[in-house]
């Protein structure tokens, strides 16, 4: 029998009056194991629901230390906080809002090496990263393991995500084959993001990562979800998985990973 | 000696307890329940979570030497380095952890020492005069009646299940030291002619509506002082209110029956206990212990002078009693191990609790004196002090009490502190009563104080700064009691000043008066509106900030965070403070020509107005433009202010002053609906407007008729939700079903208003069958099929 405290019971109360949630769904987010990659300005907003809704696990890998450009978009970080590894300031603001919650930290690097036992721990994975080569690597990691998991990508006005099921629903790498040619994308040193973009979307993420636990309503699996905050228009594109998919094709090229020479962002 | 026997089943309900705390920490007892059975058996949890304080019974204020001992022992190794003695003459140890709270239970227990009945809707400790027994002139000791009537009623299951608390109480004499009359029930010793017998008076109380007692019987034979206590607990039990706490206590009750209801329904039950039999009274001696086994010693310095404060001469020749001052109540666990070995050696029955919170010993011969003032100079300063210090009375306040306002003790220290270094002569003032409570609940004893105040919010601007209501002139004594009248307020900050002012004055003038009760006839309440006017203006936050801090704290004085929704006390003190603002702005508006000054008016008053009942919504706005949301959410989107108000609070809320000057009339409407409403709001801070949308179910969870549910053979799973808000009874039941199978059945109970308007709709909504609704008395029975 599923048990909770009163405390519990009263913290998550407006989970539980919910119908598609529930105490069978508070108790599934009890249970869940989500992993984030990147404590940036998508990783931020994801983390802090997450952990005010309860996530049992929520592990958090980012290699960096906050910089003060940071703080415009990555809300977990206080300015109390800059050139600490951005994992232990996320880690610490996630205990405060929830006790509840375990946290795990990777303060290194996702690489080819590292990224399959990490991912291996975990239900659901939360892509906050901002360069192609990791996006790449998460999704080719995801669709080997076998791992649902949430792309999303932030640029100047403009959002867009996608929840990859996979085996069952078009990956990234079906929509994008490589990763564009370096300098072809301006990054967002060169090119500027509103902060307030980042939060929209990585709220997105973590409400997918949410309803893919508790198994609520439909997921953006074969969609791909655009936005332009200036318009405020947003736009759902069907998608389809690709037979000619590198990954998860039907005869796939890529059986293992490598890591990717990219220039990340280096917003300072 | 032991001050009352323990019932035989005692030991296994601390063993029950014992149980139910295992169950609560695994989980498996929610926490609500466990408090309904750890909060009757004395054992409180402190405002600092997961910490426990264990309260000891101690009828009478009595407790022997190797009882103090055994407390302070087991505080030492348990709990604080202090006990604390509380204005029931009981015993508290502080900062226990829950594991070791059976382990302490069964120590007291081998003390012959209880908690049982220390909190909860219980027979809560029974009072005497702290001088009972020894009072040169008293008709008779009353002690024995207390301590018998301890060691009865403690042993009767229906002690502990009452609708509220029940507090006895036994003076002496006419003085009503024990204070009889603001008692549920109050004996005061009597004679007529050699017979023996009381007084008795009913229904007083403090707490909020403080009341004095009603005289129950000019005289009763003392031997039936138990019948008289079994007969009302009686009525209380059978006719009490069960529902509503704030409006339970028994003066509740006489209040709504009427006294010749009341009588009524006593006689019967007085006269069914008719024959039943009563207690044996024993008697307590008061005789100097044969062999006391010191040697009298020189007295150390200063004893004179100690000796013609503290020192009293007994009924008994060559005995004397002797007042021990304890800071605040408390006593440090070393101080009360030396004060009770020091006090074995002069037998057991040497030693009270008082109500002021001290220590009162007694049965010492003159040579020992000495003795004993060496031990007493060492555990408190306030031995060296005036008697007036070690009787001030300060309630814990809002430092651990989760109904408090202001910080009291912090307060009282900082009062004590000027007057100590002022050239005030307090010997002077002699027994003079100066009580602070937190909050206008009177656990400070403000309403029987000579001088007394209580915590409440004042508003300078929009922000909040601690202050005190003055209360003086209350009247202890059986001949006219009468609780303390309001007279004015004080900023916490000037508190000290104010207190110094008021006692140069008295000092002064108390020579032309027989007593203070005189001086406050024809000068007191005078010179004390007068002190209250020079400190009526407190500097703004910018240019003192002190003004906004309150004593011994670390923050800026607020009610956010400390529960408002809790306190009830708190709340109504906001909300008068608006009406004020409201009555003060139409004053203003008679004397008003200029109509740009009258629309800044008009304005505040519309503010005041909105933002009066927003607090008993749980609504704390922080900017004007807010107040107006929220009352147009919470008020008028609900029906209780008519809509017409929309296009005023618009105007408002955008601080639109030129048309808001042309709308007076509408202005003052609304400031009378709202008025209206808080007059017709009930304890539960519900008006009748809500209530009624409550009683009217819609069409979709009209009753079924009962026959559908009697007689099933389903399994029925219960749980009571009275008590438990929305959302959280919600969430309980969705809770129970999630644990049941389809088709099983849930039966909860839910109270009247918003619960059982919003419950059934939200579970029908997630599929499950409302099989019937029906209303019990003042609550709601639902029963449910689970989807």
């Amino acid at each position: 029998m599923i048990s909770f405290t009163d405390e519990e019971l009263e913290r998550y109360s407006r989970h539980i009056i919910l119908k598609d949630i529930g105490i069978e769904g508070q108790a599934r987010i009890r249970e869940a194991r989500v992993l984030i990659i990147g404590a940036g300005g998508l990783g931020s907003p994801a983390a802090l629901y997450l952990a005010a809704a309860g996530a049992g696990t929520i592990g958090i890998a980012d290699a960096d230390c906050v910089e003060l450009s940071n703080l415009q978009r990555q809300v977990i970080h206080f300015t109390k906080d800059v050139n600490r590894p951005k994992v232990e300031s996320a880690a610490e603001k996630m205990r405060e809002i929830n006790p509840d919650v375990t946290v795990k930290m990777y303060h290194e690097f996702v690489r080819a090496a590292n990224i399959g036992p990490m991912i291996a721990d975990y239900d659901f994975i939360i892509d906050g990263t901002d360069n192609f080569a990791t996006k790449f690597l998460i999704n080719d990691a995801c669709i080997l393991a076998g791992k649902p998991f949430s792309h999303g990508g932030i640029l100047r006005f403009n959002g867009q995500t996608m929840t990859i099921l996979p085996s069952r629903s078009a990956c990234y790498r079906c929509v994008f084959p490589s990763p564009p040619p370096p300098g072809r994308v301006p990054t967002c040193s060169q090119a500027g993001v509103l902060g307030a973009v980042a939060g929209i979307l990585g709220t997105i993420q973590a409400t997918e990562c949410l309803k893919f636990i508790t198994k609520t309503g439909t997921l953006l699996a074969d969609s791909l979800l655009t936005f332009d905050t200036k318009s405020m228009v947003f736009r759902t594109i069907a998608l389809r998985r690709n037979g000619k998919c590198a990954v998860c094709g039907d005869n796939p090229s890529i059986r293992e990973l490598v890591d990717e020479e990219q220039a990340g962002c280096d917003l300072k | 000696m032991n001050f009352y026997e323990i019932p035989p089943s005692y030991d296994a309900e601390i063993d029950e307890l014992e149980r139910l705390i295992q169950s609560y920490r695994q989980g498996a007892l929610e926490a609500t329940k466990f408090r309904a059975h750890r909060v009757p058996f004395g054992v409180y949890e402190q405002r600092a979570a997961d910490t426990y304080m264990v309260r000891i019974r101690c009828a009478g204020g009595g407790v022997t030497p190797r009882q103090l001992k055994a407390v302070a022992l087991l505080s030492e190794q348990y709990g604080a380095d202090t006990i604390h003695i509380t204005t029931r003459q009981e015993l508290q140890i502080h900062d226990v952890i829950l594991e070791n709270v059976p382990a302490i239970l069964r120590e007291l227990r081998k003390a012959d020492l209880a908690t049982r009945g220390g909190g909860g809707n219980t027979v809560r400790n029974i009072m005497a005069s702290w001088d009972a027994g020894i009072a040169p002139g008293e008709p008779f000791d009353v002690t024995p009646y207390a301590v018998s009537l301890t060691s009865m009623l403690i042993a009767k299951p229906d002690s502990w299940t009452l609708p509220r608390k029940y507090k006895i109480a036994f003076s002496n004499s006419d003085e009503d030291n024990a204070h009889a009359v603001f008692n549920d029930l109050g004996f005061i010793a009597a004679k007529a002619g050699t017979e023996e017998g009381f007084r008795v008076y009913v229904a007083g109380g403090m707490g909020t509506k403080p009341q004095t007692g009603h005289v129950l019987h000019e005289f009763i034979p003392a031997a039936q002082a138990y019948r008289v206590a079994e007969a009302v607990k009686k009525v209380f039990d059978r006719h009490g209110n069960r529902k509503n706490k704030h409006a339970a206590r028994l003066r509740f009750l006489w209040n709504k029956l009427g006294e010749a209801k009341f009588r009524e329904l006593y006689e019967e039950e007085y006269r069914a206990l008719e024959g039943a039999p009563l207690p044996a009274i024993g008697e307590i001696r008061n005789e100097a212990a044969s062999r006391p086994g010191l040697a009298a010693g020189e007295p150390a310095s200063g004893f004179s002078l100690w000796k013609e404060r503290f020192v009293s001469s007994q009924k008994q020749a060559g005995l004397f009693s002797i007042l021990a001052p304890v800071t605040l109540g408390n006593i440090s666990c070393r101080h009360a191990v030396a004060l009770a070995e020091t006090l074995e050696t002069f037998g057991e029955n040497v030693l009270r609790c008082t109500l002021e919170q001290n220590l009162s010993i007694r049965n010492i011969p003159e040579a020992y004196l000495g003795h004993i003032y060496s031990v007493l100079k060492d555990a408190s300063d306030l031995s060296s002090a005036p008697k007036f210090y070690g009787n001030c009375i300060a309630c814990t306040g809002a430092g651990t009490c989760k109904l408090g306002i202001c910080l009291p003790r912090g307060a009282l220290t900082a009062v004590n502190r000027k007057l100590m270094s002022s050239k005030l002569d307090m010997d002077a003032v002699g027994r003079l009563r100066l009580n602070i409570s937190g909050c206008p609940n009177t656990c400070g004893a403000h309403m029987t104080a000579d001088l007394g105040f209580f915590g409440q919010v004042e508003r300078k601007g929009q922000r909040m700064y601690p202050s005190y209501a003055v209360v003086a002139g209350a009247r202890v004594g059986s001949d006219a009691p009468r609780l303390a009248a309001r007279i004015g307020d004080v900023s916490a900050r000037d508190l000290p000043d104010f207190v110094a002012g008021f006692f140069r004055l008295y000092i002064r003038k108390k020579d032309q008066y027989p007593d203070f009760a005189a001086y406050m006839e024809k000068e007191g309440t005078k010179d004390i509106k007068r002190l209250c006017a020079k400190y009526v203006d407190i500097p703004g936050f910018e240019e003192d900030k002190n003004y906004y801090f309150d004593w011994g704290a670390e923050e800026i004085f607020s009610l956010v965070g400390r529960g408002v929704g809790e306190c009830s006390a708190g709340l109504f003190d906001l909300i008068e403070l608006d009406m004020k603002t409201i009555k003060k702005g139409q004053k203003e508006l008679e004397k008003l020509s200029d109509p740009s000054a009258s629309a800044d008016v008009l304005y505040r008053i519309a503010l005041a107005a909105a933002r009066m009942l927003l607090i008993t919504r749980g609504v704390e706005a922080s900017s004007d433009r807010e107040v107006f949301d929220n009352f147009v959410h919470y008020f008028v989107e609900c029906g209780l202010v008519d809509r017409r108000f929309l296009p005023l609070l618009e105007l408002a809320k955008n601080e639109n002053r030129a048309q808001l000057a042309t709308m007076k009339e509408d202005i003052f409407a609304l400031t009378r609906t709202v008025e209206d409403l808080y007059e017709s709001m009930d304890d539960s801070l519900k008006f009748p407007a809500e209530k009624k949308a409550a009683e009217t179910p819609s069409p979709g969870e009209k009753s079924k008729p009962a026959a559908a549910a009697t007689g099933t053979a389903q399994e029925q799973t219960f749980k009571d939700l009275r008590g438990v808000a929305c959302p959280m009874n919600f969430v309980k039941t969705k809770m129970e079903l999630s644990a049941m199978q389809p088709g099983q059945r849930l039966r909860i109970f839910l109270d009247d208003g918003e619960p059982i308007v919003n419950v059934p709709r939200s579970v029908a909504e997630e599929g499950h069958r409302v099989m019937e609704q029906t209303k019990t008395g003042d609550y709601w029975s639902v029963l449910i099929e689970r989807h």
